[in-house]
């Protein structure tokens, strides 16, 4: 199994364009790593350093111990052992799904064993006569998949392969990538933008921010240990809300919370996750709001309000059936514990 | 995938394009065995292939060895032998006109001829320094109209009096045309030159595209009068016969400038690796079998001394007064064609 | 955009193609020089010199306008509207590249003597030359996503109004780089401007080598010519800007509903048979018409086929050469930013604008000091054809190498293959239709060039442009149409071939 070490990466476009700033970024052997960011933050070079196709200004990049990108050194792409999966695939339209596949297994014997492997491990075994444009999106992505897989990479790179689908699909196809990958072993880095994908995919979650990992953790670490507002508000919603700490509980507008790190106290930011709010009745003792706007999802809905004596309105999830309309009253409460983010 | 190749891969331009690499990587191998045999003597000929090529065929059995031929215009010909300078291949020149042996020749790149080759073309045809002989001569004529003209004028400056307005067709884009203005610079002068140009430009003188155009404007009577070389006359009469072609000729005496002979020829080029073959070839065509050849099929003058023309009706060359300029220095064309463009004749 | 350096293997070979298309550069400065700047600047400053590259400017600046309305109006109704009978008039408008402009220029003397000079030389001109336009608007007219079009109507831009403010704007790099080839044509000829006996820049170079036998004048003037040349070059990559052409976003674009024309059919099936008609049909019929009138016994069958064949032959390698070379320099021109890369197109255009017999005469030059084996064998003839003809190549490979997103070479590096195993497997197959398309017109324009074929063609050969010119220099040409005929019919299947092909 091999790793994936960046260490100080920086790319700077220009004086005033530096879009990595000192990147650091490890992904342990075997393990499916998620690059989250905003349209901007840098992602789309990181990946394309780590491919070879651009040259770092400084830092390093190593595969399984082996400097690819260093000081001094850059190894061309073709020598990487580092398969892509792009958006929308990109599959070479002029060949067969199956030469598409076969592109790079240099050993000719072993190719049709491998092609043929490889279609079946992303569920399309006897498809390989196929041109590109008679798949749907979703068989192109699996072939890319296959494609990139079939020379045995060191690495994996997808890089929002899952954008160009409608929803239902892309579900699926999420978990199927997941289980390929897994299947093989394969260390893979997925970039994307979207929260969801990175969370419900990835082993390991990396938040890109002003060209730098913001967080990085697993799923449930991110999402719940937000580093900073900002991250909290990147990775899924949240309830941001000014807040006095000390001994493990910090002061809300909302009433007393429990917060994680029972060191820090002062002034602050406690930040929450709408579904840590839960609807009460309304009372004169207990916090409360007024419902401003309700959307229905199906499996949930999203209640906003405003509180008293916030100048922000806050959201609370609710699951199932909805008992609010605009212009009623209602009391909060909250659950769980906080991240408190000191001022 | 969102580009489609199903049409690029029946397209027809993809097969066409192998075809073209395998040709491509053909000609090299075609040519390389094509190479090898060295001809015995490369001629430049900036006289056309339809007329001279059954006369170097001739000359080919003549010299006994393999002749090469490259065709072109004399002047392309003649800055191509420039650039190649004493790297050339090839052994002679062969010019539609004085002019470009003129500029070979002020180049130094033309060798002298020996006496007894020299010696059988009159020192008028022949460059002032012995590099390059005339083979052929054209005379330039008036052609008139026998109904129109009772008194055919005896020189070209007569052409800008007022009697002859609207009355004369000539060819101003003819080297043949340029080459006698340039003629009659050398004789009268720039200034007279430019003035009797402007003259018959107003005078209302009818350009055509060439001489062939202006006699058949005599002949059917447009104009009264036209510039061109005598030979276009007589090949009219040799295809019509006589009895058809109402042009008549005539030759301006003393020396008109109008009168111009201008002669095609042959010059050796200096570091010529085939001296003897190319004066041979030269003698060849000096040889009444080619002289005859020319005033066969072209109506020219034969030049070589003691071959007359069978062309009927066509005055002895010695008996024609043309003036006398050195032919080299007809290279000058350029302030001629200055010349044309001012008097908005080209 | 790659903005990675460009590897070696491209580099190279594109540096080679640069410096070929520079020689003929080299030798002018070699021959403008050779009696001292000063003297070079005195021809280049006369009056003549001035009005002179006055009428050639003005020939261009009529010539490219009508070339433009042609090129785009047909490109239009052929690709774009319900005209009766589109893809016929589509290939039919196309057959006027195998036209030369000679036996254009002679065509329409011949029935009309009277139009000789400026409006013959830009009738003439613009006939021959409009395909320059019309192809690559054709192109880029089928790359256009209609939904623009239809976003456009639905706010409230009638059919005219789309047209000029959103569907011209994005013809413009294709309309742009057809105009330069039009602009560079139109300098560049002296088949027919002589013919029409309108003096160009170009016919004054042609005068300066027949009237003086004098190179330096006439290679100063070259200069200017290429001068002129950089100058039109640069205009049109300003035009051009920095964007790429690739389509963005995903999907297959929708063919689009061909605009119904109704009462408009008749005057557009007018206008597209009348081009027709004077362009192809015309020349055509004058051949005929000299083919019915002509001496039979001066046909010779046999000579012809055998000439034919040649100038198959020559053309063929003349187009696989340029082709060859063109493609190194189209994909950096495509895939790369930089002054070098930019350098290299700009250089592929110097030999461009240059009369023949100029690019004949450099390649006279460096043949006999430096590859003195070359001279005046076929493969010297072939390196003249690549020199002058380039820019056709070029263009066509850029524009084909844009069409496929960069992205598929990425994913075939990644995939372990090295830059010119990502040349061979993935851009030129992919880039593979338009470069035919670029050498089928590189292939059209070898078989009809004449002055550079005429120095440099070895001792003995003919092609059917030297045969053409070889038979009008001694008869009628009523003995050359045979040969005319032969050029137009060979050089109409690759149009033929350039007028159906759907990128």
């Amino acid at each position: 199994m091999t790793d994936l070490r960046i260490e100080g990466l920086t790319k700077a476009y220009g004086p005033d364009a530096t879009v990595l700033d000192g990147l650091d970024l490890t992904v342990p052997g075997g393990s499916l790593a998620a690059v989250l960011g905003p349209s901007g933050c840098g992602k789309t070079t990181l990946l394309r350093i780590i491919a070879g196709f651009l040259r770092a200004d400084a830092g390093t990049v190593a595969v399984g111990g082996r400097v690819l990108t260093g000081p001094g050194a850059h190894v061309p792409p073709e020598r990487r052992r580092i398969g892509i999966v792009p958006q929308e695939g990109a599959l070479f339209p002029h060949l067969s799904v199956a030469r598409n596949v076969a592109f790079g297994v240099p050993d000719r014997a072993a190719r049709r064993r491998r092609t043929e492997e490889m279609l079946e491990l992303v569920g399309l075994a006897g498809y390989g006569g196929r041109m590109p444009h008679e798949l749907s999106g979703g068989q192109q992505q699996r072939v890319a998949l296959a494609r990139a897989l079939a020379p045995e990479p060191a690495l994996v790179l997808l890089d929002e392969p899952f954008n160009a689908l409608d929803s239902a699909l892309r579900t699926g196809l999420r978990a199927d990538v997941r289980a390929a990958l897994r299947a093989l072993g394969a260390t893979a880095l997925l970039v994307t933008h979207d929260q969801q994908e990175a969370l419900s995919v990835a082993d390991l979650v990396a938040v890109v921010h002003d060209g730098r990992v913001a967080q990085c953790g697993s799923p449930q670490d991110v999402y719940t240990r937000p580093a900073d507002p900002w991250l909290a508000g990147f990775v899924g919603d949240a309830v941001l809300l000014p807040g006095t700490a000390g001994n493990g509980t910090a002061t809300t507008a909302l009433g007393p919370v429990k917060v994680r790190s029972g060191e820090t106290s002062g002034r602050g930011t406690v930040i929450l996750r709408p579904e840590q709010l839960r609807l009460t009745e309304p009372g004169d003792t207990t916090p409360g709001g007024t419902v401003t706007d309700v959307r229905y999802y199906g499996h949930d809905a999203m209640i906003t309000l405003t509180v008293d004596g916030l100048d922000e309105p806050v959201d609370i999830r609710v699951a199932g059936h909805v008992p609010l309309r605009p212009g009623d009253r209602t009391g909060i409460h909250i659950t769980g514990q906080a991240t408190f983010h000191q001022r | 995938m969102r580009l489609d190749l199903r049409d690029n891969m029946r397209n027809p331009l993809r097969r066409i394009s192998s075809a073209f690499a395998v040709v491509a990587l053909l000609i090299p191998l075609m040519t390389a065995c094509g190479i090898g045999s060295e001809a015995g003597l490369v001629i430049y000929s900036g006289r056309n292939e339809g007329l001279v090529k059954p006369l170097l065929d001739k000359l080919e059995k003549a010299v006994g060895t393999d002749v090469e031929v490259r065709y072109g215009t004399s002047a392309e010909l003649s800055a191509q032998l420039l650039e190649e300078g004493d790297r050339t291949k090839a052994d002679l020149f062969f010019s539609q006109d004085a002019g470009a042996l003129g500029a070979l020749a002020k180049q130094g790149r033309l060798d002298t001829l020996p006496q007894p080759t020299l010696g059988r073309v009159d020192e008028r045809y022949r460059g002032s320094a012995g590099d390059w002989v005339g083979l052929s001569g054209r005379v330039r004529v008036l052609a008139y109209h026998p109904a129109q003209v009772t008194t055919v004028p005896d020189s070209v400056r007569d052409l800008v009096k007022p009697e002859w307005k609207g009355k004369i067709g000539y060819a101003p884009t003819n080297a043949s045309f340029q080459a006698f203005v340039t003629g009659m610079r050398i004789l009268d002068g720039d200034e007279a030159t430019r003035a009797w140009l402007k003259g018959l430009k107003a005078n209302g003188a009818k350009a055509y595209d060439n001489n062939i155009a202006v006699l058949d404007a005599v002949n059917s009577g447009q104009v009264a009068l036209g510039l061109i070389n005598h030979y276009y006359w007589y090949e009219k009469v040799a295809e019509k016969g006589a009895g058809n072609v109402t042009a008549k000729l005539h030759h301006l005496p003393g020396g008109d400038p109008g009168a111009l002979i201008n002669v095609a020829g042959v010059g050796m080029l200096k570091g010529s690796e085939h001296r003897a073959t190319a004066l041979k070839a030269i003698d060849f065509l000096l040889s009444p079998e080619a002289q005859h050849y020319f005033s066969d099929e072209t109506k020219e003058y034969p030049l070589a001394s003691g071959v007359t023309s069978t062309v009927p009706g066509l005055p002895p060359l010695d008996t024609l007064k043309a003036p006398a300029i050195d032919l080299g220095r007809l290279e000058s064309l350029q302030q001629t064609l200055t010349m044309l463009r001012e008097a908005g004749m080209v | 955009m790659t903005s990675t350096r460009a590897p070696w293997v491209l580099l190279g070979p594109a540096c080679l193609a640069g410096a070929l298309a520079l020689l003929p550069l080299g030798y002018l400065a070699v021959r403008a020089l050779e009696r001292g700047a000063g003297f070079a600047w005195s021809v280049v400053t006369t009056e003549t010199t001035a009005l002179l590259m006055g009428r050639s400017l003005a020939l261009a600046a009529v010539v490219v306008p009508a070339c433009l309305l042609l090129g785009i109006s047909l490109a239009w109704l052929t690709v774009r509207t319900a005209l009766p009978g589109a893809r016929a008039w589509a290939v039919a408008v196309t057959l006027p590249l195998a036209v030369p402009s000679y036996v254009a220029a002679f065509a329409w003397l011949s029935a009309v003597p009277g139009i000789a000079g400026f409006a013959g030389s830009a009738v003439t001109l613009t006939l021959v030359s409009y395909p320059y336009v019309y192809l690559p608007v054709t192109a880029a007219l089928r790359g256009i996503d209609p939904a623009q079009e239809e976003a456009s109507r639905s706010l409230g831009a009638g059919p005219a109004r789309t047209f000029f403010r959103v569907t011209l704007p994005q013809l413009r790099p294709a309309a742009a780089g057809g105009a330069l080839l039009v602009a560079l044509y139109a300098l560049s000829d002296f088949g027919a401007v002589s013919l029409m006996r309108y003096d160009t820049f170009t016919r004054g170079i042609y005068t300066s080598y027949q009237a003086s036998f004098d190179r330096t004048p006439a290679a100063a003037l070259s200069v200017v010519l290429v001068v002129m040349t950089v100058a039109l070059v640069a205009l049109e990559t300003r035009t051009r800007g920095r964007r790429g052409h690739a389509r963005t976003g995903s999907g297959t674009a929708r063919p689009p509903v061909p605009v119904p024309l109704g009462r408009t059919a008749a005057p557009a099936l007018a206008w597209c048979g009348t081009v027709v008609a004077v362009a192809v049909a015309f020349p055509l019929a004058t051949l005929a018409y000299w083919l019915a009138t002509g001496n039979r016994s001066t046909w010779d069958p046999a000579g012809l086929a055998n000439t034919a064949g040649v100038t198959l032959a020559v053309a063929a390698a003349g187009a696989g050469l340029t082709a060859a070379l063109a493609l190194p320099v189209g994909v950096v021109a495509a895939r790369h930013r930089g002054r070098l890369p930019d350098l290299l197109e700009q250089a592929a255009y110097a030999g461009h604008a240059l009369p023949g017999i100029t690019v004949a005469l450099a390649m006279v030059f460096f043949a006999v000091r430096y590859a003195a084996p070359l001279y005046q064998e076929l493969p010297l003839l072939v390196c003249a054809y690549a020199v002058l003809f380039l820019p056709l190549a070029v263009a066509a490979t850029r524009a084909a190498v844009l069409q496929s997103p960069p992205v598929l070479e990425d994913v075939a590096r990644s995939l372990g293959r090295g830059p010119l195993g990502v040349l061979r497997a993935v851009t030129v197959p992919l880039a593979a239709p338009g470069v035919a398309a670029g050498t089928a017109l590189t292939f059209v324009v070898c078989m009809k060039e004449l002055p550079a074929t005429l120095l440099l063609r070895p001792t003995g050969m003919d092609t059917l442009a030297t045969r053409l010119w070889t038979e009008t220099g001694v008869a009628s040409y009523a003995d050359a149409a045979p040969y005319a005929a032969a050029l137009i019919l060979l050089a109409a299947v690759p149009s033929y071939l350039l007028g159906r092909q759907r990128t």
